[in-house]
């Protein structure tokens, strides 16, 4: 399938193209994680065992190249095998059809692209009507490191060689954060969906008995696997760099046919992009109508000041939109450098008010607060796998029981990064088991955004 | 606590943790020390418009162009060979407030285009050898291009600044922080430090240029600023390998113990590394202080269970030294790296502890490059970021006034835009106004758990112009 970028589909993508994803975007339930666990302590000293590859371990070279090579150098795999790795995927380390599947030498490129510095994917994003770009290599590299990957770590926990799980963890992550290095939403989001299919593997790896504990290398993990505030630059330059007439300049103020051609492009794009993303969308005339009374209501309260001079319609509804997308976009790049809380509230406030004052079924730009919470969902997952390491060691210290409250675990435990408060705990009088879940997020109640681990101490 | 080699440093100072923050004082005079420094900001009511497109102080991603900045910046020190003989000059009329008659015929235009360029590159690969020879690398490359980016970048957005040309005062800072994160690219603790020192160059220059008259309000700019200028995480593991990178035999693995040659040459290696080249220890006192300190390194590799007591009895003296220092040097490569990642309120108690913890390091033989000052670093990188938050709140203020007649706000909790907290200390920053509405203070509040000369606090006492 390919994947095609447009402005307000964003907000569908989640249900269309990412498996795992499509549970954190769309899911009305809480997603709730069993694990049985083998109380470890945490190995205070000797190296940590890394779930991405260290700088001085990086090597030069093109991880998109080697990515984007293994189908070609593999063809007969990829018309017996590939077919198949969505449900292998899904099935548990110990099932035949996991210990059957074959790999040939993608893992072992895959492995190799990881350690690569830089991964330049060459989208024709200086060439091209950015809207228009294709970006199927995407999702097609979702299916090997998404789904491929897990299936070998799956084949390495049956077999029981865990540093080797861990090191496909590291290989998933490092592979997501290549896929993330293009700086447009969508990759960002594959990365984030592909490093969340990291963790899942990783949540099963820290379940096996002998399973060394990860809390360190967990802890060092970054907060997101993409570049973010690099997306949001360059989709705040989408619109001009979508409308041809615009990749030459702006037309001058009082120019009337050149902005009846930017707004006649601008309906094009918007009713292409909505109509992909199944949004009802008024005929063009009417669209027009609107951008254009949506245009001098701002004007009438002071929201937005006019041109200088004569000017059309489509120039005060153009100059409005353009001008109100760089503003929208300014203020979440904002956003993006406060604390997750701050960030999560300016961004809704940003989203509430962009609903209060626009007409329009569909938006320009994507709901920033929900590639936030993607985005930022990762490092989420991230300190609560923290949490139930830490848990891990506090049962080993406390012969082998979970502790009466998080004041007890000597490890780290770090906060909910979306509240910054402690992840809720709620232990099993006999100590045997324990629940572990994120907090409530102030103004927002969107159940798929709450995890819960349900844990349980393993007996020998 | 670190015996003979306390005191000196040797040709390893290029990449050494610890005390570097002080070098930097010494070197650059961007760093202005441990007492509380007090600025006074005049300046005038400026609104946020949020239609109107502010000036960025970091090139946008999608501007950025592809190429080698590092390969930019080196060639123009090649190229404009003729400024080192007006070397002096520069330097001292680098530091001449705007406006001084001094500064304006001080000629450093030519130098300008190709930072400017560089400054819209994407990457900077600076190719030191550090793989190859690692600690051994001469940084003196590094050294004149903060040199460049410190001080006649810094002439230039002055002159511009006495010009009123605040579009180009605000692209010289802009140059001045986007070529100080392409430093902050090489894989050094050291020129980390250089970069974040013409950082803090690049924030004095705001201070001036946000008190000009005319000065759009840069909020905005200022709060998509990043609080690093170079990889932390990235720095923090070239650091801690450092070591085996600069010890030849070390790349080939850890010898086994009963090669007592291997492990003699590791030590003399260690040696080379961290003695002053000028006093070397003559061979007899290497091997001296080797056998004094052998005694507390079989204990500590015992105690830590690296070794059984026979095992540590049976290998020679220059292996168990080494294997103690080598051990040593990964614990706390592996603490300062979870310390780093922890928020950064946490990381200061974490650092203090590490420090506390370097100071009693048994052996007399210093341990190289994390020794400690662990947490003096720590603050001196992040203090950029307080600035840039302090600094932002500064223009909250001016928007305010620019919009109630010129006068500030009786406390911060009146800004129509929120002000940043302290990010070090997640504390509000400290405000005071005056009597006269047009008067006030703006402070760092104090970090818990630091000692005063720890601080670094900035107060910026300002005054609000009429319009």
């Amino acid at each position: 399938m390919k994947i095609h970028k447009s402005l307000s589909e964003l907000l569908l993508l989640g249900v269309i193209l990412f498996g795992s994803m499509a549970a954190v975007v769309c899911a009305d339930e809480p997603t709730t994680v069993r694990l049985t666990l083998h109380p470890q302590a945490i190995q205070e000293h000797g190296p940590l065992r890394p779930l991405l590859p260290e700088a001085p371990d990086l090597k030069p070279g093109n991880a998109a190249v080697v990515l984007l090579r293994m189908p070609w150098e593999q063809q007969s795999w990829m018309q017996e095998w590939q077919p198949k790795i969505s449900e292998v995927s899904q099935l548990s380390p110990d099932d035949a059809k996991v210990a059957e599947f074959p790999f040939n030498r993608f893992a072992g490129e895959m492995r190799r692209a990881a350690f690569m510095r830089d991964a330049d994917w060459n989208y024709p994003l200086e060439d091209e009507p950015a809207a228009s770009i294709l970006l199927p290599d995407a999702q097609g590299l979702r299916s090997f490191i998404g789904r491929g990957m897990p299936i070998w770590i799956n084949q390495r926990i049956a077999a029981g060689d865990l540093d080797a799980a861990r090191e496909g963890v590291l290989t998933m992550l490092a592979c997501s954060r290549h896929v993330g290095r293009t700086r447009l939403f969508v990759p960002q989001l594959v990365a984030t969906a592909m490093a969340g299919a990291a963790l899942d593997r990783t949540e099963c790896l820290i379940s096996q008995d002998h399973c060394p504990n990860l809390h360190g290398s967990l802890a060092l993990l970054p907060d997101t696997i993409g570049d973010c505030q690099a997306a949001m630059q360059m989709e705040a330059q989408m619109i001009e760099r979508s409308l041809p007439t615009l990749r030459g300049g702006v037309p001058a103020s009082g120019n009337a046919k050149g902005w009846t051609a930017v707004m006649d492009e601008y309906l094009q794009l918007e009713t292409d992009s909505a109509g992909g993303s199944g949004f009802l969308i008024p005929n063009l005339g009417t669209l027009r109508l609107r951008l254009v009374g949506e245009a001098r209501a701002a004007v009438a309260r002071g929201a937005f000041a006019l041109p200088e001079g004569p000017i059309s319609d489509d120039e005060l509804a153009m100059s409005y939109i353009l001008a109100k997308n760089a503003s929208a976009h300014r203020r979440a790049e904002a956003a993006l450098r406060l604390p997750p809380p701050d960030a999560i509230r300016t961004l809704a406030d940003i989203e509430a008010e962009d609903n209060a004052a626009s007409p329009l079924e569909s938006k320009p730009w994507a709901s920033f607060l929900r590639m936030y919470l993607a985005n930022a969902g990762f490092g989420r997952r991230v300190r609560m796998l923290e949490g139930v390491e830490a848990l891990r060691d506090a049962a080993a210290r406390n012969g082998g029981r979970f502790p009466a409250s998080l004041a007890d675990v000597t490890a780290r435990v770090p906060l909910d990064p979306f509240t910054e408060k402690p992840f809720n705990y709620e232990p099993a009088p006999d100590g045997l088991s324990a629940r572990l879940s994120t907090t409530a997020i102030p103004g927002i109640d969107e159940p798929y955004l709450v995890r819960i681990y349900e844990l349980t101490l393993a007996t020998k | 606590m670190f015996g003979p080699f306390g005191s000196h440093r040797g040709h390893g100072i290029a990449v050494c943790f610890g005390s570097l923050a002080m070098l930097l004082i010494a070197i650059c005079g961007a760093v202005r020390g441990d007492d509380p420094v007090e600025i006074i900001l005049a300046v005038h009511p400026a609104r946020i418009d949020p239609f109107a497109a502010p000036s960025r102080l970091l090139p946008a991603d999608p501007d950025l162009k592809l190429g080698n900045a590092a390969v930019v910046l080196n060639g123009l020190m090649a190229e404009r060979q003729g400024l080192w003989n007006s070397w002096d000059t520069i330097v001292d009329d680098a530091r001449l407030p705007v406006g001084d008659p001094g500064i304006a015929t001080t000629d450093v235009a030519g130098t300008i285009p190709d930072m400017i360029r560089a400054g819209l590159i994407r990457n900077a690969d600076w190719n030191h050898p550090v793989r190859e020879v690692g600690a051994n690398v001469s940084l003196a490359d590094m050294q004149m291009v903060r040199g460049l980016l410190d001080r006649p970048l810094t002439i230039w957005i002055k002159q511009k600044l006495a010009e009123h040309d605040v579009a180009a005062a605000t692209e010289g800072i802009r140059t001045q922080l986007a070529c100080a994160r392409h430093m902050g690219k090489a894989p050094f603790m050291i020129t980390a430090m250089q970069a974040h020192a013409v950082g803090t160059v690049a924030i004095d220059n705001l201070e001036y240029l946000v008190a000009q008259p005319g000065c759009p309000n840069l909020r905005w700019s200022l709060s998509v600023l990043p609080p690093l200028l170079f990889d932390a995480p990235s720095m923090l593991e070239w650091h801690t390998r450092l070591l085996e990178l600069s010890l030849p035999l070390l790349k080939m693995g850890i010898p086994h113990d009963s090669d007592d040659e291997a492990w003699q040459q590791i030590a003399s290696d260690y040696f080379d590394l961290i003695e002053d080249s000028k006093n070397p220890l003559a061979s007899e006192q290497r091997a001296d202080l080797i056998l004094r300190c052998a005694p507390l390194g079989r204990e500590r590799l015992v105690r830590r269970g690296l070794l059984s007591a026979d095992a540590a009895m049976a290998i020679s003296p220059e292996a168990v030294v080494m294997r103690a220092i080598l051990d040593h040097h990964a614990t706390q490569g592996r603490q300062v790296r979870l310390a780093w990642a922890l928020p950064r309120s946490e990381a200061i108690g974490q650092l203090a502890t590490l420090d506390a913890l370097a100071g009693a390091w048994d052996l007399d033989i210093e341990s190289w490059p994390l020794a400690n000052g662990f947490l003096k670093d720590f603050l001196f990188f992040n203090h950029f970021s307080r600035r840039t938050a302090m600094l932002e709140t500064v223009e909250s203020l001016r928007h305010h006034a620019a919009t109630h007649d010129g006068h500030l706000p009786a406390t911060l909790a009146d800004l129509e835009y929120a002000p940043r907290r302290d990010p070090v200390s997640g504390l509000p920053f400290i405000y005071v106004r005056g009597e006269s509405h047009s008067a006030a203070t703006l402070s760092m509040p104090h970090i818990p758990g630091l000692p005063d000369d720890s601080q670094q606090r900035r107060t910026y006492k300002i005054e609000m112009v009429s319009p």
